[in-house]
């Protein structure tokens, strides 16, 4: 009886305490994750090394580097201006605003969209996603037309209908525009949070009696944070550096936020761009982005506790409104009306138009498809669609490629893995134009030959959304239980194997969510399409500018809007057919 | 000595976690060791934290050891020394973890099929088909083959879970409490399936909770693990009736534990220790072999090994002691009583109708034949 | 994984040594003294690529005039903002990779441009000695700025007559569209008899109506259009397009005004130096002029003008018809008066942003 072993068979002499060296086969493997590691470095490295160098010269009517030494002069003149703290007061107002107003409808939307039984879903969630891929420029223009005290009907009918008087020119208005612009992107990043939710964990806080309010606080609220506070830093980013949107709505009251000042920097009213300080600014937007950063990774340090993707049992059966379907259907048709359709109707309407004009049944009859045929007859306009499409499938292929990549390494690849994935999110701050004219100096530089062609538009903008790709696949990943691979490995499969058959196609609704995102972006960027623009390589967003900025054309610009928007539109329905109906 | 006689062994196995925020090293697994024949249901028991898990995800290959030597079947899987470390697709293994990996992008039959489609053994698409429905068959699952593995119950998961590691084919079958998301019900005929399961395909099982219930009933070997060391490794009844330390009597069942010093070193061949206590001297038949020196011991006595007699009987039995009844808790099939001597408080199993009430005097008398005498 | 830092150490020399390998020579001038020799040396050339701040329907008819004119070169086209165009041109030429053969210059980008412009003899291509603007400019349209109202909303007998009426407190209150960087002011700078100081105190004045501002003034313009504000600021040739589509958009009769000359250059180290000189030279020529002067961009006489011979020209007889007069800009000094103005109206404005 007293056989009891108490301790283990004594062990052998303890060996050396070298680690073990890692597996033969994955060394292949390493060589081809050290060449796309030291790919995306470089396409991340470079524009920011550019940026702090110019940054670091006083290069007002010069190029950066045609100026010896370096100064602080830049920061001095930014942090001297008696603007600034107005600035960074408005700034914060408006970035907050905007991510609130952008959270709230998302996060309302993918709950009632993934979650409940919501009659409807299949329209409105595509038609809330439609205007993606239009320029923020053509969104607010929209929108002024639409909205604008004097003549814009939606201001017309709720002065008449509530008798308030609202002015888009002022900061609620331009927090409302942005906030209902940032709603596509963010709710394309908050839907597979919420649809992979397992509903065992809203019926455990039911059955301990917690009310619905507090089963959606305290529950389905934390658990979808990680996704939540990832889709609120993008947005809080997207919102500092915007500018149509403010300049558009801010400046009749002179309503200035930083990206205010980016943009007079570019354009001084001494006719040349000042590198210098808008560097500067994206200096300074970096570093408020490492703050992000840390933010966001202590966030997310426990990502554990967030896998709500487990092997587990879990059904997403949705949960049932009861008397409130309609009302919620009623109210989500409204926003979709009041958001999405009356600008859009406002777009269509004035590519209808010979001149801008307010909506109104007086001049239905100076309505006509001119402006269509001026477009389609436009030599330049297939050239154009041609670039813009090549461009922004190839970049969103690419982007979503290298961002999923780097998701996987963030997670698997250890420290080098992390570091990369944190240092891409460097540039994520950088404001479009800013990073635009960091790739422009290198590649007039680099004896490679892509200036002036499309591919300098595809590094720019894949350098651009490789980090916000990255996020957005990551937050998926995160959510993603390591179990679900592991047993494939100790089933037999080779790490290739488990790769594609389990973590890919469990994460494919957000591949393809992803690139319909950096698909539907890249159609609508501006900033870098302008800057980069060339005779060879000009894209129908910028041509759509030329409309806007030079001639005043809003009629044929919006003809080439609506064109975009179908376009997006197309991409979206496209993508929910495919990627939205997921059996998970 | 890794004879093929064992499927598994392991030896001198240690695994290093960095805490980021003190950067201090702790030792998830600490010198574990041991062997586990073929065709047994080998069990490592030990409350969260105790480093089981970790020691089977090194036997799975989806951890790197720092130290040590894992053997299957005799052949080495990983080696500190010889700096070898078999990927875990090329172990002959299967696993069920925690949360079954029950892949939910695919339909239950292609779950199933993984291992015969992608793994060690694959075959044709014909006889993939025949071997995986007939395992779904014998899981009870065939019928709901062409559903999405979404859709299956908790109870169904984990048998879908466990057909496929059985399709695996594996040598070694390791089972990470596969249990422990079942309600009660489930858990007991699961476990029951899982047994006969296990014995049919007469596989090698190595099998991690931290319900001592499970381990109890299923295992024919178990291991007690505590803070990445091995407490104790025997059969079920040595493990119980024998603990080896006062962390597996209090773990394994419930344990009255009484502090005492035993100051004679019991010779070889005695078949009793002596340990004074602050009730008098407590005689202890079972002692670890051979206890270690004098000096201060723990008393371990099970519940249902401490008898209430009545107080005024006085028969001057061993290990007998008057006391006060201080609670009793009918359960229907027995009354747990807490009778106290002097200071030291002793739960009992007594007769369901013992007609007793807190106050009342009685005797308590730990039998030596059960009574443990503890030395760490 | 520590190995990875070496390769990306290495990557960042070798870029860096590339990038000083990364230059090459430019064509030379043309070594053509007539019209006749520039075509053959610009046929040989075989295209030019002309960036200016219009939209290419406008230069449409003048490109396919010139195509006609000289065939075997083909124009490419590009339409760039034109601080966008001044920035790219010099980035380029620092990197000496210039993309282009035609470039613009007008208002605050020609000071910048002077630099930047190459050497050439304009008049031995024929170009007219009044277009030829500081030795290597060519000034080929006129962009005068006005004022302009919605004539819906405003009947033009209630129409401003002056600068003083827009102070009016009738335009009070977000009446007013005003292009925010000042440059409807240019006339204050350059007219003696209004003078930068009382333009300062106009500007003043001008901001306490509270106005609706706009980043430029194409936004300005739409505004008017659209029937957002009765009354702003316009360019002129937006006024007249519009107008000819049948939009409720007129002059409006304040004087004096600036009509911005916008010329044409060749940028050292262009591509095809002799197309573009051919191009610019055509541009500048009688049937150039008339090619442009349908989208309502040509030059026009530098100081008020309204002889018959000028109203010929539909800008100027617009202006005279509403009795605006205008100066342009006669010497490179000026655009410096013009850059020392401009913030300082921005500031009595209170819409400088630093």
């Amino acid at each position: 009886m007293q056989s009891a072993t108490r301790a283990a068979p004594a062990a052998p002499p303890r060996p050396p305490a070298d680690p073990v060296r890692p597996r033969r086969r994955g060394r292949v493997r390493t060589c081809v994750n050290i060449a796309v590691g030291v790919f995306l470095a470089y396409l991340v490295v470079f524009p920011l090394g550019m940026l702090v160098y110019s940054s670091l010269k006083s290069s007002e009517l010069k190029l950066p580097f045609d100026i010896p030494g370096f100064t602080f002069d830049n920061f001095v003149k930014i942090f001297s201006s008696p603007r600034v703290l107005e600035v960074a007061l408005n700034s914060a107002i408006f970035v907050v605003g905007t991510v609130a107003v952008a959270l709230a409808i998302s996060v309302s939307l993918a709950y009632l969209f993934e979650r409940t039984d919501m009659p409807g879903r299949r329209v409105l969630a595509p038609s809330a996603l439609a205007p993606m891929g239009v320029p923020a420029t053509v969104m607010a223009v929209a929108w002024v037309l639409a909205a604008n005290p004097a003549n814009g009907p939606l201001a017309l009918l709720v002065e008449r209908v509530f008798g308030l008087s609202v002015d888009i020119y002022s900061l609620p208005g331009m927090i409302l525009v942005a906030g209902i612009f940032g709603v596509p992107s963010m709710y394309l990043m908050l839907a597979p949070t919420f649809a992979r939710l397992n509903l065992e964990f809203e019926e455990a806080a039911a059955t301990s009696g917690a009310g619905w309010l507090t089963r959606t606080r305290k529950i389905v609220l934390p658990l979808t944070l990680p996704g939540m506070s990832a889709a609120a830093m993008l947005l809080a980013v997207i919102a500092l550096e915007e500018f149509a949107i403010p300049s558009i709505l801010g400046t009749p009251h002179q309503i200035f936020v930083f990206s205010s000042l980016v943009q007079a920097a570019l354009q001084p009213p001494s006719g040349m761009s000042d590198y210098g300080l808008a560097s500067a600014y994206g200096v300074l937007l970096v570093l408020l982005s490492l703050v992000m950063i840390a933010l966001y990774r202590r966030q997310t340090r426990e990502s554990h506790r967030f896998k709500v993707v487990t092997g587990k049992g879990y059904r997403s059966a949705p949960v049932r409104l009861g008397r409130w379907r309609y009302p919620a259907a009623a109210i989500v048709a409204l926003y979709v009306l009041v958001a999405i359709v009356v600008p859009i109707l406002t777009l269509v309407w004035t590519s209808l138009t010979p001149f801008l004009q307010p909506i109104s049944p007086h001049s239905l009859g100076s309505l006509g498809f001119a402006n269509y045929g001026t477009i389609f007859t436009d030599p330049n306009l297939t050239h154009a669609v041609v670039n813009t499409l090549v461009i922004s499938l190839v970049t969103a292929t690419l982007t979503a490629a290298f961002g999923l990549w780097l998701a996987l390494a963030s997670s698997r690849g250890g420290r080098a893995g992390r570091a990369l994935f944190d240092l891409s999110f460097l540039v994520f701050a950088v404001p479009s134009v800013v990073l635009g004219v960091a790739v422009l100096f290198l590649y007039l530089f680099l004896p490679i030959p892509v200036y002036g062609t499309i591919w300098i538009i595809v590094i720019a903008l894949t350098t651009r959304y490789i980090p916000r790709a990255s996020r957005m696949l990551q937050t998926s990943l995160l959510q993603l239980d390591g179990g679900l691979e592991e047993v494939g490995r100790v089933s037999g499969a080779r790490h290739g194997t488990v790769l594609r058959r389990v973590v890919l196609p469990l994460v494919a609704p957000s591949v393809t969510r992803t690139w319909l995102w950096v698909f539907a972006n890249a159609l609508g960027e501006l900033p870098i399409a302008l800057l980069l623009s060339n005779s060879d390589n000009r894209t129908v967003v910028v041509l759509l500018w030329d409309m806007i900025g030079e001639s005043a054309n809003y009629p044929e610009a919006s003809a080439l809007a609506v064109l975009l928007l179908a376009v997006s539109a197309g991409s979206v329905w496209w993508v929910n057919r495919r990627g939205f109906q997921q059996h998970i | 000595m890794q004879t093929t006689e064992h499927a598994v062994a392991i030896s001198g196995l240690e695994k290093r976690f960095a805490r980021k925020q003190s950067d201090e090293v702790s030792l998830a697994v600490d010198n574990v060791g041991f062997t586990v024949p073929r065709g047994g249901f080998f069990t490592m028991l030990g409350p969260s934290g105790c480093g089981k898990t970790t020691t089977l995800r090194c036997l799975a290959g989806l951890e790197s050891a720092d130290r040590g030597e894992i053997s299957m079947n005799g052949k080495a899987v990983f080696s500190s020394a010889a700096r070898r470390d078999v990927a875990p697709e090329d172990r002959p293994i299967a696993m069920v973890p925690q949360s079954y990996g029950i892949w939910p992008h695919m339909k239950v039959f292609d779950n199933a099929a993984f291992p015969l489609r992608y793994g060690r053994k694959t075959c044709s698409r014909g006889e993939a088909r025949t071997r995986v429905l007939a395992m779904l068959e014998q899981v009870g699952l065939s019928e709901y083959a062409d559903r999405w593995s979404t859709q299956l119950s908790g109870g169904q998961q984990q048998r879908l879970a466990l057909a496929r590691a059985l399709l695996c084919e594996p040598e070694v079958l390791l089972l990470d409490e596969p249990l422990s998301n079942l309600d009660a019900k489930l858990r007991a005929q699961l476990r029951a399936e899982l047994r006969s399961f296990q014995q049919k395909f007469g596989v090698t099982t190595i099998y991690v909770t931290h319900d001592q219930g499970e381990a109890l009933a299923m295992s024919d070997t178990i291991v007690v693990m505590n803070r990445g060391r091995v407490e104790q490794i025997g059969t079920p009844d040595e493990i119980y009736d024998s603990p080896a330390s006062r962390f597996v009597a209090d773990f394994v069942g419930s344990a009255n534990l009484v502090p005492g010093v035993a100051d004679r070193t019991p010779r070889a061949g005695d078949r009793m220790v002596e340990v004074k206590t602050a009730l008098g001297v407590l005689r202890c038949a079972r002692f670890a072999t051979p206890p270690a020196q004098t000096g201060d011991v723990h008393v371990c006595i099970r519940p249902e090994h401490v008898r209430i007699v009545p107080a005024t009987t006085d028969t001057g039995e061993a290990n007998r002691f008057p006391a006060r009844v201080t609670s009793t808790e009918y359960l229907g099939d027995r009354r747990e009583v807490v009778a106290a001597v002097g200071d030291v408080e002793f739960r009992a199993h007594a007769d369901a109708h013992l007609r007793i009430r807190p106050g009342d005097d009685v005797g308590v008398v730990l039998d030596p034949e059960w009574t443990v005498a503890l030395w760490s | 994984m520590r190995t990875r830092r070496k390769p990306v150490l290495a990557a960042l020399a070798a870029v860096l040594t590339l990038l000083g390998a990364a230059c090459s020579k430019p064509p030379p001038a043309p070594d053509a003294h007539n019209l006749a020799d520039l075509y053959q040396a610009a046929k040989k050339e075989g295209q030019v690529i002309w960036f200016a701040p219009k939209p290419e329907a406008q230069m449409r008819p003048a490109i396919k005039a010139f195509e006609k004119k000289y065939p075997g070169i083909t124009v490419k086209y590009t339409n760039k903002k034109a601080p966008d165009l001044v920035t790219q041109l010099n980035v380029e030429q620092a990197a000496r990779r210039v993309s282009f053969d035609v470039s613009n210059a007008g208002g605050l980008t020609v000071l910048p441009s002077v630099d930047m412009a190459a050497k050439v003899d304009w008049a031995q291509y024929r170009v007219p000695g009044n277009q030829i603007f500081d030795g290597n400019f060519v000034y080929v349209w006129a962009v005068p700025k006005v004022w302009a109202y919605n004539t819906t909303a405003v009947p033009a007998a209630s129409a401003p007559h002056s600068w003083n009426d827009v102070l009016d407190p009738r335009w009070g209150g977000g009446k007013l569209t005003i292009e925010s960087r000042g440059s409807f002011m240019t006339v204050w700078a350059q007219d003696k008899a209004l003078g930068t100081g009382p333009g300062l105190a106009f500007s003043a004045k001008l901001a306490k109506q509270s106005p609706h501002y706009t980043d430029n003034t194409t936004q300005a313009h739409t505004n008017i259009v659209s029937g957002q504000t009765p009354l702003g600021t316009d360019l002129i040739n937006l006024v007249l397009a519009d107008k000819a589509k049948g939009a409720p958009v007129a002059v409006a009769p304040i004087g004096p005004t600036n009509a911005n000359k916008a010329y044409l250059f060749v940028p050292e180290g262009s591509p095809h130096p002799a197309a573009g000189r051919l191009l610019t030279a055509f541009l500048a020529s009688a049937e150039g002029q008339k090619a442009l002067a349908g989208s309502y961009n040509s030059i026009i006489p530098t100081e008020t003008d309204c002889s018959k011979t000028a109203t010929a020209n539909r800008v100027v007889r617009a202006l005279c018809a509403a009795g605006v007069q205008w100066r342009s800009e006669t010497d490179v000094q000026q655009y410096q008066r013009f850059a020392d103005f401009f913030p300082q109206v921005e500031k009595a404005l209170g819409t400088d942003v630093h």
